[in-house]
């Protein structure tokens, strides 16, 4: 089985990852990422700067588990989400959360070694499909260079995980229950990301929680979860959640997302 | 529940707005930086508050000092209290694995119950009716403070201007800034409206940015690191700001020779020709005055 080492790109490797996404964006797309090492290794020597490093050699991790697995199971659009994210935890167990927010660390696992997986799994976009270059461009840097925990392919599996498995420890419910309801409500996962609030891992169970009991985790309507959240996100600009007790924290959280 | 300028609350909040309570202060000194492992980030934030009926309640533990460190980045937010044996002084620490980017410092005074408020020193207009205590819910803000922002961008493979952690000073006069270094840390303090005139340059034209700021503070830490007999280099301890400089100068072949008998000077390898500090900085920033050159001939020649 495959584990090859994962190294962070460095500064001058991002940059120059980004040269390339600009002009030929294709390259980052292909399954076959020696020929975007090749064009790395030559955009090296044009610049007479073979002593700078693309990778360094202190910041590198061996996946516990092959990561060509997520090429081999590879499908379009969301279904397999929650499953990837639990993979990827395993294959990654010691990468910490600075880390996973780094696009140096993102763009080396996205372009070196799951570019399959980033391509199919977003094979629902319609820039995917553009021949335009310019939607190609933004295309590859959305979901191969950039770290937006929506968008990068590997940042969208290891924060989904963490989000479930951090609000675990103050919830009803499991890593994994919580996992599945985020993974397959995007609704959900996009206002944990929009709302400093719900950064917090106490005030995100408790809101999970009663998303969940509510039905309203399963309804996933766009309008009733921005709604809902809105009304606690004006809650709490009027007093502070996170030094409530249990109880009072469930109760204003039920107040919004419930309303008798 | 964050500060915010214009926000207005149906009781008096301290520090919010200068109506709530007239000439009565909020101050609170927070000091972050990085353990000398650099395992950690270290904090601490000294909480003093002119109102006397805050000031009972919180010695009544019906109120409570907390700060809330919230990292966008990396999704962290916790609240730290002040502890038993000092209510008014939070101390903490937050692994930096955990961290990364702007962090945000949110200092404020929170009712830990349901509390009855003397108004005896807020505004008269709390009083107008007569009465000169209010009711206040449980997790209600009595006293809040600006946030303090502070960025975190090290580690051994960064540019060279992530060795300056940008931070905010609200109090710092209109226009200024300076540079603050030591051993383990090295701050540009900016005043509230240089920050944003720094942010809005960075977009507009990145060189213009580094010009104005970024190769000024670097002229300054080489000074620092050719006179401060506290800072050494050790190329193989990336915590500190000085390693990392020591680090590209290697590689840029760069050395500074110390020398009992001449001022220390850098020089380059194999001419022996000294260099002066800001052309060193310029070749630390990778030539940021090239590039504003650059930029604006290009300008130029668009017709922007």
């Amino acid at each position: 089985m495959n584990k090859k080492t994962i190294y962070a790109l460095t500064d001058y490797g991002y940059d120059l990852l980004l040269d390339i996404a600009d002009r030929k964006p294709y390259l980052l797309r292909n399954f076959n990422s020696e020929l975007l090492m090749g064009e790395l290794e030559n955009r090296i020597k044009e610049n007479a700067q073979e002593h700078i490093q693309l990778f360094s050699e202190n910041r590198k991790w061996v996946p516990q588990n092959s990561l060509d697995a997520f090429n081999e199971d590879a499908v379009v659009g969301p279904e397999l989400d929650a499953k990837h994210a639990q993979y990827l935890r395993r294959a990654l167990p010691t990468i910490t959360s600075a880390d996973m927010s780094d696009r140096r660390v993102l763009a080396s696992i996205c372009c070196f070694h799951i570019s399959n997986y980033v391509d199919k799994r977003w094979g629902l976009s319609k820039l995917s499909k553009s021949s335009n270059l310019d939607d190609q461009v933004t295309f590859v840097k959305l979901h191969w260079l950039g770290n937006k925990k929506e968008s990068n392919a590997v940042a969208r599996l290891w924060w989904l995980y963490e989000f479930a498995n951090r609000a675990a420890e103050y919830s009803k419910y499991d890593t994994n229950v919580l996992l599945k309801k985020i993974s397959s409500n995007v609704n959900f996962y996009h206002q944990i990301l929009r709302r400093t609030l719900i950064a917090s891992d106490r005030i995100r169970a408790a809101v999970l929680d009663i998303a969940i009991e509510t039905g309203l985790a399963d309804r996933n309507k766009t309008n009733e979860v921005n709604s809902t959240m809105s009304q606690l996100n004006r809650i709490a600009g009027g007093i502070s959640l996170d030094i409530l007790s249990d109880e009072e924290l469930r109760e204003q959280v039920e107040g919004a997302l419930h309303p008798k | 529940m964050r500060y915010a300028p214009r926000r207005g609350f149906l009781h008096p909040v301290l520090g919010q707005r200068d109506v709530y309570y007239e000439g009565k202060k909020f101050n609170v000194e927070l000091k972050c930086y990085p353990s000398d492992k650099y395992k950690e980030i270290l904090f601490s934030a000294d909480f003093s508050i002119e109102v006397e009926a805050i000031n009972r309640l919180i010695d009544r533990n019906e109120a409570i000092c907390i700060i809330w460190i919230y990292c966008g980045r990396t999704s962290f937010r916790e609240i730290y209290k002040g502890s038993s044996s000092n209510l008014r002084k939070i101390e903490g620490s937050i692994e930096l694995q955990k961290l990364r980017g702007n962090i945000e410092f949110h200092p404020s005074v929170i009712a830990t119950k349901d509390i009855l408020l003397p108004l005896d020193e807020a505004n008269k207009a709390f009083r107008s009716d007569g009465r000169n205590i209010r009711l206040i819910s449980t997790g209600s803000p009595l006293a809040v403070h600006k946030p303090s922002y502070t960025k975190l961008e090290f580690d051994i493979d960064r540019g060279t201007k992530s060795i300056f952690q940008l931070e905010v000073d609200y109090n710092m006069q209109d226009g200024s800034w300076e540079i603050n270094a030591d051993p383990r840390k090295a701050f540009v303090v900016l005043s509230a409206n240089e920050n944003t005139r720094y942010n809005f340059e960075k977009f507009r034209s990145k060189g213009l940015a580094i010009h104005t700021l970024y190769l000024a503070a670097m002229v300054q830490a080489l000074n620092i690191l050719l006179y401060d007999i506290d800072i050494d280099i050790d190329e193989e301890d990336f915590s500190k700001w000085s390693n990392i400089i020591g680090r590209k100068l290697s590689e840029l072949k760069i050395y500074i020779e110390f020398s009992e008998n001449e001022a220390i000077k850098f020089f380059a390898d194999g001419n022996k020709k000294y260099l002066t500090p800001l052309w060193v900085a310029q070749k630390l920033l990778e030539n940021p005055l090239s590039e504003l050159i650059f930029e604006d001939s290009n300008n130029e020649e668009s017709g922007d």
